[in-house]
């Protein structure tokens, strides 16, 4: 039976021992030398052994057994790496065939998982009870962070004219409702087509929107449709839903790099994150019925986006960055509207042709 | 027990070389990227276990014990403890509180106050797991103190640094560095601190003066140089509005270019104030080391957009070992196993801070 020369450490002291190590049909046997020394003798099972790095070429091999985790056996010879292998191969697997590898991936495969599943199920599914739980004030305050950060440092509009215009637009949509929201329009100097429903009651309307609008109903029914979203507290489910976005990668990524900061910001991600489409059907049910009582036309609305669709083909897409980023042309929806048409207009244009023109020039 | 004459030197010895940490931190970044960046924690692991093993003392490698998952639990643990609970804390506030009033300065103030002594309790701990993971020849280290009575004095140091426009800055340094060396143990053992004031007073006063004359250099050259050109000249006008302001919002940093100089002295002078047993500690470094380490340290993380950081880490390492000298005898067969309590969980406070150097 060979016995190979080896360096051991009790785990007790810093002292070191000069031991000899055998192999038997059971584990490594150790023995002091010189064998007067006490305290040293040692039997580690093979099951027991713990390699304390992987072995490298012409490197000490490094052992310790579970039984004494502090202990530490150091051996030189390359010819006990070759009989340990042969005895005790489990120490020597690499890669996924570790059992602790094995364990650590599936944990992180899991979390990634169930990660993917809140976000995916999970935050949606929470936000419109929550939503119902925010107090109005703290609505508002965020309303004020994504107005700020949807203006750009754009200027707001305030021509005279224009302004009474489009507070008659607005009394004329909500005159009928029993109980209107609490909201105010503004008109944002941006070219972009869009228009923004935000927490607390905000609606924002882009320049761009009422210069590419035919006719006072087709901002009317955009206005309307924007009233749904304020009507449901859509912004505010969807400013939940991106702080929980936002608290899922800080959770991911930790480090707060500048990226996940940018992903996370709540004006940010109510961008990146467009309405579902039940949000859309809803805000659309809404301003239907506003549209009806108010006697304006549905019409309006398919009229609007079916253009815009058709420019937006025309003009490599700049004009549908716009407002369809943010509310897909759902064919359903335009069918939708468009039978439940009856009425085309019945009640007149929704603002007679010097409002409306004051209305398209409240930027100056 | 055979008598030396001279007191012998002792070195630790860094083996490590870039070309073997290159797979490691390879490897690393496909997980981290494969995983949106959680396996950063074994990463981590990885590249300790490696930078660790490679420093050798008396032909003995130091080793790593701790585990990713052991890193993953502690951040996570302060996230949902610490960080989540303040975030909502501080948009409560945010919310509530009247966005001129002295209530939302002082909550600010309170809040920031915290943060502070969050991060020097950061420090603590990390320093404590990482101890309590490192081993020679079986035997680990510990830190033995609390990490709050620390965190309390690292508060009150910095608040007294910035009311003495810095001149606490040298004391401070001193303290810190005593406490958190008294309170670290290898095995059974202590170490001790006896570090004078006095030599780094002298440089720091030489520095802080030195500031001022920079600033004043500065100023000059500028003032002069603007009446050839009409936009400095512009952009001095626009300065003379309220010049003493101005020099005072700039004076920090010519402070911090004196920095360098105050440091290698500090590093120097604090390691010989250090012993351990009968060995007592020297570091060599100068100023053109330290600033040839940390700028090209900086250049390696930044141009590879952090992933790097393993390079710089060694690099670190690598500095280190070569400039300590240890002098005296050392007979490390008295040094008993640590019976100092070692944490569970790892480092969660430090990550969140962004404190993990190493
Ligand atoms: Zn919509």
């Amino acid at each position: 039976m060979t016995e190979y020369e080896a360096e051991f450490n009790d785990g007790r002291t810093a002292a070191r021992h000069h031991v000899s190590v055998t192999f038997d049909a059971h584990g490594l046997r150790l023995t002091a030398d010189p064998p007067e020394v006490e305290g040293i003798e040692r039997q580690w099972p093979y099951g027991a052994l713990r390699l304390i790095d992987p072995p490298r070429p012409e490197t000490p091999l490094r052992l310790t057994a579970s039984s004494e985790p502090d202990a530490r056996l150091r051996l030189d010879d390359p010819a006990f790496f070759a009989e340990l292998q042969h005895r005790a191969p489990h120490l020597f697997l690499s890669g996924l065939a570790r059992p602790n590898v094995r364990r650590n991936a599936a944990a992180i495969l899991a979390a990634l998982l169930l990660t993917g599943l809140f976000l995916w199920q999970g935050v949606p599914r929470l936000s419109a009870p929550l939503a119902r739980l925010v107090p109005v004030e703290w609505e508002q305050k965020i309303g004020r962070v994504v107005r700020k950060r949807l203006l750009a440092g754009a200027k707001t509009c305030e021509a005279e004219l224009g302004g009474a215009a489009l507070s008659r637009l607005t009394r004329r949509l909500t005159s009928k409702m029993e109980a209107p929201p609490k909201f105010v329009v503004t008109v944002a100097d941006r070219g972009a087509i869009n228009a923004f429903a935000m927490p607390g009651g905000n609606i924002l309307i882009f320049r761009g929107l009422l210069q590419s609008a035919e006719s006072a109903d087709e901002v009317a029914a955009v206005l309307a449709h924007e009233l749904g979203h304020v009507h449901h507290r859509h912004p505010t489910q969807m400013a939940i839903r991106s702080m929980g976005v936002g608290m899922i990668t800080d959770l991911l990524t930790g480090d707060g790099s500048a990226l996940v900061e940018l992903a996370g910001n709540v004006g940010g991600v109510l961008l990146l994150l467009s309405y579902s489409r039940d949000m859309e059907r809803q805000a659309d049910e809404f301003g239907g019925t506003l549209l009806r009582r108010a006697d304006l036309s549905t019409h309006a609305m398919v009229g609007f986006f079916d253009r815009l669709r058709g420019a937006g083909a025309k003009t490599d897409g700049n004009n549908l960055a716009g407002y369809f980023s943010s509310h897909p042309p759902l064919s359903e929806r335009i069918a939708a509207g468009a039978k439940s048409d009856g009425n085309k207009s019945g009640g007149g244009p929704a603002l007679n042709n010097d409002d409306w023109q004051a209305l398209k020039n409240i930027c100056g | 027990m055979p008598q030396t004459p001279s007191p012998a030197q002792l070195r630790l010895e860094q083996r490590g070389r870039a070309g073997e940490l290159l797979p490691i931190v390879l490897l690393n970044m496909l997980l981290n990227i494969l995983t949106l960046s959680i396996y950063r924690f074994w990463g981590k692991t990885n590249v300790r276990r490696y930078l660790w093993r490679q420093t050798h003392f008396l032909d003995e490698p130091l080793e790593y014990t701790g585990t990713g998952g052991e890193l993953f639990k502690g951040f996570l643990a302060v996230f949902l403890l610490i960080l989540a609970p303040l975030g909502v804390v501080s948009n409560l506030a945010g919310v509530y509180l009247e966005p001129d009033g002295t209530e939302l300065a002082s909550f600010t103030g309170l809040f920031y106050l915290f943060i502070f002594f969050l991060i020097g309790m950061a420090i603590y701990r990390a320093r404590r797991y990482r101890l309590s993971r490192t081993r020679w020849r079986g035997i680990r280290g510990a830190m033995v103190g609390s990490s709050a009575q620390y965190a309390l004095r690292y508060v009150f140091f910095w608040g007294l640094t910035l009311a003495s426009l810095g001149w606490a800055y040298p004391w401070m340094r001193v303290s810190l560095f005593t406490r958190i060396m008294e309170e670290t143990r290898f095995g059974d053992r202590a170490f001790r601190v006896v570090a004078t004031l006095g030599p780094l007073y002298r440089l720091f006063a030489i520095c802080w003066f030195g500031s001022f004359a920079l600033l004043i250099a500065v100023t000059a050259a500028v003032v002069n140089f603007s009446s050839a050109s009409v936009i400095i000249e512009g952009l001095a006008d626009e300065m003379t509005v309220s010049p003493w302001l101005g020099l005072l919002v700039l004076w920090p940093f010519f402070l911090l270019f004196w920095l360098p100089w105050y440091k290698a002295r500090e590093i120097n002078h604090l390691a010989a104030g250090t012993s351990f047993m009968a060995v007592s500690f020297r570091m060599d470094v100068s100023v053109w080391n330290l600033l040839g380490l940390m700028s090209l340290n900086l250049l390696i993380v930044v141009t590879t957009l952090g992933f790097g950081q393993p390079f710089a880490q060694l690099r670190v390492f690598r500095f280190f070992c070569r400039r300590l000298r240890m002098i005296g005898d050392l007979d490390m067969d008295w040094v008993r196993q640590s019976s100092a309590m070692a944490p569970s969980i790892g480092e969660g406070l430090a990550d969140a801070f962004d404190l993990g150097a190493v």
